[in-house]
């Protein structure tokens, strides 16, 4: 059933090794944008007063808005760093592929 | 096309006799002639339609039809797929919603975005590895093609047409109110306009409204969030004191309040907004345009970036709006300031644009929310046809027979039956309280076509029984429940309390469609479950590295 050259592929140690590390990388960093998110979610909806209290003693800004922004850029900043090493690593799985095509 | 483009523009010419029949026939039509609107606005149907003519040139194969021929740059694609995203929808109701509920908006702006780095770590690779056209094409890989292929066409058309029809009603409402253009008349010049650049320019049409649009829309948020902190010399503390000094709620709207209080309202409402996004076919078709798995991955980082920037932009707006408009009899019915607002209170950001800015900034907003409708529902038209042409018609009908050129005639006569439908059900839907769409729509995305492409990508025990179980599962749950819910049950049906509490479907859907798929794969003893099972390892090769898509798209 299989093609014989994706089982080559897919047998390779190092194609296994790269693979499983962005497999990794991926989930960890959806797991991170996920605590962050329903961090916050849990947050508003179990104990609202949390995020509603002042940012500094006596200002009207609360802590929220700064948390929610950070729930919004900090998974941001995970995606550049994501394709930075998935870049990395699909040169690396091309040089791969190609060694075991050729 | 000749017929076609002289039929758009005598619907646009008739603005002008309309726009002084409202004015005189109807008190109530709001908004005074904004020249600038209408300038603006024509000359971005003329470029558009410009771009379709060059692109009409260009496309000729399905490939260019669907997917502008794989030709799209990772940056162009980001622009153009944030673009899908952010409709006028999100500019006027999240606006509108932070004006109202202060920070309970910017919850909900917040959810609205978490699917964006998700759908990068999940799938913006996977998607341009393994697909060609649609998403179907994903789920068909190694299952039944026949089966996997109606169902996820299904899905998709369900979605794109709940879409549709509130991005048309919108659209018909906001243009009345806006241009003067009476609701009939807007809702057959944004479907002719919408059928003119998907029939005949296709993907490359269609990115490159999205693309112009999104700039647009960008610039004029930008600029609209410059001119309303530079109010209040750029200091957040100032902006958040003098919402809360004027809001009915005051410190209240610095903190959470009713739109989250119920907790499994809450997480189900969370799970979809976020999931819903991983199963929006317009969405995912865009990954398909660009020519590799990397400029896959910067689209998505590039959209993420535009949507996060763009949602905190919209909180500012929202409370500006609080702190400026609030406040001023100008914007509000009979000058009665805590009353109606005029238009509506999704009407928050146009008037803070004319507050801030003038009848230039209101004319050019305006102009780019009339834009942003048309640029949505091109994208959307064209992923419903492709799921009639490519699915249906070339893979489920002619068996993966069909000729190239059949199966772009297909596309563009699906564009037109779509076009038509979509103009008929906006004229039917007039006036209708259509929040709950919205909830079907991701509700159904979330619930029955992002757990089947999921588990198609990553789990090799997923079999055809299973995938078509938890599909359906999560289709069929997420209807019941938005239909039992306050926002169908109470809200359009008149009963006088909902069977199913809460708004999102999201929780409970999505959870039984994952769990049917798995129950039935797992059970699922077949000869063909085990041929599935085998394949995931020529499927799991290519999902890392692309390998072999060129030949194999072919078959």
């Amino acid at each position: 059933m299989s093609d014989p050259i994706n089982v080559r592929i897919a047998r390779d140690p190092r194609f296994q090794a790269i693979a499983s590390r962005r497999n990794r990388l991926a989930w960890t960093l959806f797991a991170i944008t996920m605590v962050l998110y329903f961090g916050l979610i849990l947050t508003a909806t179990l104990a609202p007063a949390v995020l509603g209290q002042p940012l500094t003693p006596g200002g009207t800004t609360s802590i929220g808005w700064p948390i929610g922004a950070v729930v919004i850029i900090v998974p941001w900043l995970l995606t550049i760093f994501y394709i930075n090493r998935a870049n990395a690593d699909s040169r690396a799985m091309a040089r791969v592929v190609e060694e075991v095509t050729k | 096309m000749n017929r076609l483009l002289l039929t758009a523009s005598v619907a646009l010419l008739g603005l002008y006799p309309t726009l002084a029949a409202a004015q005189g026939a109807n008190a109530s039509a709001p908004q005074p002639v904004n020249y600038t609107a209408i300038t603006i606005f024509m000359l971005f149907v003329l470029a558009t339609l410009g771009i379709t003519y060059w692109a009409a040139k260009r496309s000729k194969t399905a490939s260019d039809f669907y997917t502008a021929g794989g030709g799209i740059s990772g940056f162009q694609n980001g622009l153009a797929v944030a673009g899908d995203y952010m409709s006028a929808a999100t500019l006027l109701g999240i606006t509108s919603l932070v004006y109202m509920r202060g920070y309970d908006g910017f919850l909900y702006a917040v959810a609205f975005f978490m699917g964006w780095p998700v759908l990068l770590f999940l799938m913006a690779e996977r998607l341009r590895n393994l697909g060609r056209f649609t998403f179907a094409d994903i789920v068909s890989y190694r299952l039944d093609p026949k089966a996997m292929r109606i169902m996820a066409a299904c899905g998709g058309l369900i979605v794109v047409f709940f879409y549709l029809i509130v991005q048309m009603v919108g659209a018909g409402e906001l243009i009345q109110l806006l241009f003067g253009l009476e609701y009939n008349y807007a809702v057959v010049t944004v479907g002719v306009l919408m059928t003119v650049y998907v029939a005949f320019g296709g993907m490359i049409a269609t990115t490159w409204v999205q693309i112009i649009k999104a700039s647009l829309l960008l610039f004029g948020g930008t600029l609209l969030a410059v001119l309303t902190f530079a109010q209040f010399g750029f200091d957040f503390g100032k902006l958040t004191a003098a919402a809360v000094a004027v809001h009915k709620d005051g410190a209240a709207i610095m903190g959470p309040s009713v739109l989250l209080r119920d907790p499994i309202q809450a997480i189900s409402f969370a799970l979809g907004a976020c999931f819903g996004l991983l199963g929006l076919p317009h969405i995912l078709m865009r990954f398909f345009t660009v020519p590799d798995a990397a400029e896959s991955r910067k689209s998505a980082v590039y959209a993420s970036g535009f949507i996060g920037y763009f949602f905190l932009l919209i909180c500012i707006l929202g409370l500006g709006g609080i702190a400026i408009v609030s406040t001023n009899p100008q914007y509000f019915v009979g000058g009665n300031v805590g009353g109606a607002m005029i238009g509506g209170n999704n009407m928050v950001a146009l008037h803070l644009a004319q507050a801030t800015g003038g009848n230039l900034m209101l004319g050019f907003l305006s102009a780019v929310a009339f834009a942003t409708i048309l640029a949505v529902v091109s994208g959307l038209a064209l992923a419903g046809a492709a799921a009639v042409s490519h699915d249906l018609y070339a893979n489920v009908i002619c068996r993966g027979k069909a000729t190239e050129a059949s199966e772009v005639r297909v596309t563009k006569i699906a564009t037109v039956v779509i076009g038509i439908i979509a103009i008929g059900l906006g004229i039917l839907f007039k006036g209708q309280n259509l929040a709950f769409l919205v909830a079907l729509a991701f509700g159904i995305a979330a619930s029955s076509n992002f757990p089947v492409l999921i588990l198609s990508m990553y789990w090799r025990g997923l079999t055809t029984r299973g995938a078509l179980a938890g599909g359906i599962t999560g289709l069929v749950s997420a209807v019941t429940l938005v239909i039992l819910s306050p926002a169908v049950w109470v809200k359009v049906l008149g009963f006088p309390q909902a069977i199913f509490p809460y708004d999102n479907p999201a929780l409970f859907s999505m959870s039984a469609a994952f769990l049917m798929a798995f129950i039935v794969s797992k059970t699922d003893k077949s000869v063909r479950a085990k041929a599935e099972n085998a394949a995931y390892e020529d499927q799991y090769v290519r999902a890392q590295t692309g390998f072999g898509r060129a030949a194999a798209s072919n078959h």
